[in-house]
């Protein structure tokens, strides 16, 4: 075929707007120099299609690339998937001032295919992939216009028939979607960079929570499959911390292993077979967004699971892998259980006990005295409940803490949040000789009614703690509840005072219910496209085709299948119907129609006779039908060279009254 | 051995062809004879594709497989779109094309959408043999008139032979093609070759007796030749009796009768002869002179106009050339 070796106006306008849009969602993280390069280059681009300047010659290129790649070396010092990405951007920007031919046209639309397919390395919501759609549209209208003559280039139509040819495509789209296998990675890529880490951290220190309580961002969602536990109930178990210096808390060795954790349900029974599970059972998905960490969130205690978890003795579960991007599993979880009744072992007995000899000496002293007025564990942690109650104030902006940071908050600052309230408390109760941790997660979410689900945002971020009674097992206990039992029962949202909720800044949120309502059918919408769209995985496949064949006997099978063998028959012969009528010329219709009139009466036409032939020897056979047959046979040959419409209805009505 | 087994190929690919869609007079592309495959173009979009789907996969992003399953159902949709972008075309030649031997020879054909439907068709390579492709678009009409040209490399009857219809519209990914074969050709006339003097039959030899003798008494005299005039001037006669080129001096012009013959060009072969005698029917079509043709086999009466040349050229093209008469009797 030959090369249509010009490029129209036309494509070159519809590259220059599709090129703009793809670009767009890459400012983000592409740095600033590249989008002067882009200006450059698009305003060279131009000049040379007005004539004014020519192409760049070889010199000028090489400079221009080696400028691009020096400049990616210098910004971006690592050469992870980010760097990659601005790599094929340059690539993409460049390539534009090589640009002569119908070739090279086709190989820019090829490079801006793949960029777009990038952008969702970085964005997944309903909105980028409508964006996406938008600019496959552009991209491919612009591949649609180089294709086009030039004498018909009309830049409304061109887009006109790509929009039409990729809303025929959709359907098929959504089939391979859904019956793709999926295959899992093949080989390890690089991660997206992680350049905002949000989310838990592995440790806790006085005022290692600000940032989180101050962020409105998705933590995960959740759905329980079967009945809503109470706000109070939700306490989000992701990482037990056992391990102190006196200011802050860390995961014991022993926590931090990963070969301490079980990835099968089998390994897993060597944990589960301490609890004593109880009856309210949950059954629920999260979908959880990326944090850079492999930890999951469940409630307590964790009973069966699905996905890539491994389960740890500490009652938690923890993803392979450092979550990159969402991530979907389910947990069943029995909320009213006995760990560990049977007794600890000895090293764990130590770990929970542990405490540093030097620091906070005051709170030691506290400790002792109170057991022994106390006299009992039980009647110890009612008295160091009831001392939270009546002397502290939960907020977020409390004081700093120096050295003996337990001490100064017991005795004298007495203003804090979660982890102060609960790294004192276990140091309180370790003091006393009570095995005791910290226990860091999420606590609540705001409920959708609409969609049914529990939205958990970072500012849900909670600790609390843990004590071992002989007798109960672990008991979970959470300080802040008894300052301020109105965050656990109501959100957070509404146990802060006017400075801390402007703090959040969501004060304006608070008050208007329409932005409120607003946001939460956006949530909805974004939550289902993750559960059903970003969430489709290999699994959820099985189990979606699973539904459809579920119970397939042989009977039904044959069923199904003679039904569809028998559509695709009817759809064949209605094709093969059309095909017929499109391409039979009516004219030819009516003259068989007339020959198998004459076959009736024993004068069908011959092989390879021609009409006139054909007429001479019907009209010698019948001298009657003589005039009626040369009649139709001159308006045939009429119609065949060169008639009119007329003259194929005249054959139609001769036709159609002629009886032999 | 190896050209003849690839001859032998060729022939059996070319039967094939004429069996799939037979040497017709209206021709309507349909299925049997609509090959689609994918470009070069369209190979590397799937190798993208393929590569789209790895970075899908391995990141197990689902937005990036939409997107490569997107395309590969573009590239589906698009082969209809590129086979409906042929299928229904009628081709149909509209009259038998001349040309001379050296020259093009013009194929004027009719093409336009045969189905009751409208729709549209676009940016369609129509070529024949190695000749640059036409480019056919049928978007606000139904039916347009293209001419092929072909090069004409020897006198007689010139068909076409198969025409390469293909298109690779929308985007290029895949190509739908189609072989016809048109009850159409060309009557190719000798090349005209200039020779300084014509071969006029002698006055008084064996054909003397055609030619008449009655106006003599109509010009004044006769004048040196000089090169450069009007050939209508040309004492033709005189120079048949053997008296040399001269002028007629004479204000009213009166057309002569003259006859060219095939005999009177001693010493050269078929081709040349033939090649001389197109260059003086050709030169005497332009004046009113009554003009004649002698050939060994066939004698063309006298006669003067557009379609008494015609006449002429058809001879000196079909001389010799039973095939190439019968085909172009067969087309009118």
């Amino acid at each position: 075929m030959g090369e249509l070796e010009q490029i129209s106006r036309a494509g070159l306008t519809w590259i220059l707007i599709a090129q703009a849009a793809i670009l767009a969602p890459h400012v983000e993280h592409a740095p600033l120099w590249l989008w002067a390069v882009w200006a450059i280059v698009v305003l060279w681009r131009v000049q040379v299609f007005r004539g004014a300047w020519p192409f760049p010659g070889r010199l000028l290129k090489l400079t221009l690339i080696v400028v691009c790649c020096g400049g990616l070396l210098l910004t971006l010092r690592r050469f992870n998937m980010q760097a990659m990405v601005v790599l094929l951007l340059i690539g993409f920007i460049l390539k534009l001032l090589e640009m002569k031919r119908r070739r090279d046209f086709l190989a820019l639309c090829y490079l801006g295919y793949f960029v777009i397919a990038t952008q969702f390395l970085f964005f997944s919501n309903v909105i980028a992939a409508l964006y996406g759609f938008i600019c496959v549209v552009l991209l491919t209208t612009a591949l649609l216009a180089v294709n086009q003559s030039l004498e018909q280039q009309n830049i409304r139509r061109s887009l006109r028939t790509s929009t039409g040819i990729l809303l025929r495509a959709t359907p098929i789209l959504l089939l391979l979607f859904i019956l793709t296998p999926r295959l899992g990675p093949l080989w390890a890529v690089p991660n997206p960079a992680a350049t905002a880490q949000t989310g838990m951290s592995d440790t806790m220190s006085p005022g290692g929570f600000n940032q989180l309580t101050s962020s409105n961002e998705p933590a995960f969602r959740v759905t329980f499959l079967g009945s809503n536990p109470t706000p109070p109930e939700l306490y989000w178990r992701g990482l037990v911390l056992s391990r102190f210096d006196g200011r802050t808390w860390y995961q014991s060795h022993s926590q931090m292993l990963s070969t301490n954790l079980r990835w099968t349900p089998a390994s897993a029974s060597e944990f589960l077979q301490h609890i004593e599970f109880g009856g309210r059972e949950f059954q629920y998905e999260i979908i959880i967004e990326p944090s850079h960490r492999p930890w999951v969130y469940a409630l307590a205690a964790p009973r069966q699971w699905q996905g890539d978890l491994g389960f740890g003795y500490e009652l938690r579960l923890q993803h392979r892998l450092p979550i990159t991007q969402r991530l979907q599993y389910s947990v069943t979880s029995t909320t009213d259980y006995r760990y560990q009744v049977d007794g600890l072992a000895e090293w764990q007995r130590e770990q929970e006990l542990a405490l540093p000899r030097q620091r906070n000496p005051q709170t030691h002293e506290l400790a002792q005295r109170w057991l022994a007025e106390a006299g009992s564990p039980q009647a110890y942690i009612e008295k160091v409940l009831q001392f939270y109650r009546e002397n502290f104030t939960y907020t977020l902006q409390p004081d700093l803490l120096g050295e003996h940071s337990v001490d100064e908050f017991l005795l004298t600052t007495r203003r804090g949040f979660c982890e102060h309230f609960s790294s004192s408390f276990v140091v309180l109760m370790r003091a006393a000789g009570i095995p005791a941790r910290v226990v860091v997660g999420y606590q609540g979410g705001s409920y959708n009614p609409s969609e049914n689900y529990w939205l958990v945002r970072q500012r849900d971020a909670h600790a609390w703690a843990e004590v071992w009674l002989a007798g109960q097992g672990w008991v979970r206990i959470d300080p802040t509840a008894a300052v301020a039992p109105e965050r656990i029962e109501r959100g957070i949202d509404y146990s802060l005072n006017e400075v801390d909720s402007r703090l959040l800044g969501n004060a304006l949120a608070r008050r208007s219910t329409l932005i409120n309502q607003l946001s939460m059918y956006w949530d909805a919408v974004d939550y289902n496209w993750t559960r059903w769209v970003l969430s489709y995985n290999s699994s959820r496949q099985q189990e979606l085709l699973g539904n459809w064949f579920a119970d397939v006997n042989s009977r039904k099978l044959m069923v199904w299948l003679s039904f569809a063998v028998g559509c695709a028959l009817i759809g064949w012969l209605w094709v093969i119907y059309r095909g017929r009528r499109i391409f039979q010329f009516p004219a030819d219709r009516y003259y068989l129609r007339f020959a198998q009139k004459l076959a009736r009466v024993s004068l069908a036409r011959e092989v390879g006779e021609s009409p006139q032939e054909y007429a001479a020897r019907v009209g010698t056979a019948r001298p009657d039908l003589k005039t009626d047959v040369q009649r139709i046979t001159t308006l045939y040959e009429v119609s065949n060279y060169g008639g009119n419409d007329k003259v194929v209805d005249d054959l139609a009505r001769a036709v159609r009254r002629f009886s032999p | 051995m190896v050209t003849k087994r690839a001859s032998r190929i060729r022939d059996g690919i070319q039967r094939w062809l004429s069996r799939r869609s037979p040497k017709a007079r209206v021709v309507v592309l349909r299925h049997r004879s609509i090959y689609v495959l994918p470009t070069r173009y369209g190979l590397s979009f799937m190798a993208l594709l393929v590569a789209m789907w790895l970075l899908g996969t391995n990141y197990e992003n689902n937005l990036i497989l939409a997107i490569s399953f997107l395309l590969l159902s573009v590239l589906i949709v698009s082969t209809l779109y590129t086979y409906r972008n042929l299928a229904g075309l009628e081709f149909q030649p509209l009259a038998t094309g001349s040309g001379f031997v050296g020259n093009h020879a013009q194929f004027p054909l009719r093409v336009s959408a045969a189905q009751s439907k409208p729709r549209i068709y676009e940016n369609i390579h129509i070529s024949v043999k190695e000749e640059l492709p036409v480019v056919l678009d049928l978007v606000s009409e139904r039916e347009q008139q293209i001419s092929l040209t072909v090069l004409a490399h020897r006198r007689g009857w010139l068909e076409p032979g198969r025409l390469l219809i293909e298109t690779s519209f929308p985007f290029g990914l895949m190509r739908a093609w189609s072989w016809i074969e048109l009850e159409t050709g060309a009557i190719i006339y000798p090349a005209p070759i200039a020779s300084d003097l014509p071969p006029l039959a002698q006055a008084n030899e064996n054909y003397g007796e055609l030619i008449s003798r009655d106006n003599v008494e109509d010009f004044d005299g006769l004048m040196p030749y000089r090169p450069g005039a009007n050939l209508s001037q040309v004492a033709w006669k005189q120079y048949a009796r053997g008296a040399g080129l001269h002028l007629k001096e004479y204000v009213g012009y009166q057309s002569q009768d003259i006859w060219l013959d095939w005999h009177l060009l001693p010493g050269l072969d078929t081709e040349a002869r033939l090649s001389r005698l197109c260059f003086w029917v050709l030169q005497l079509g332009k004046t009113t002179d009554l003009y004649g043709l002698r050939l060994p086999n066939q004698t063309l009466e006298l006669g003067s106009g557009k379609q008494h040349q015609e006449r002429l050229l058809k001879a000196l093209a079909l001389y010799d050339d039973r095939l190439g008469a019968a085909r172009s009797i067969e087309h009118g």
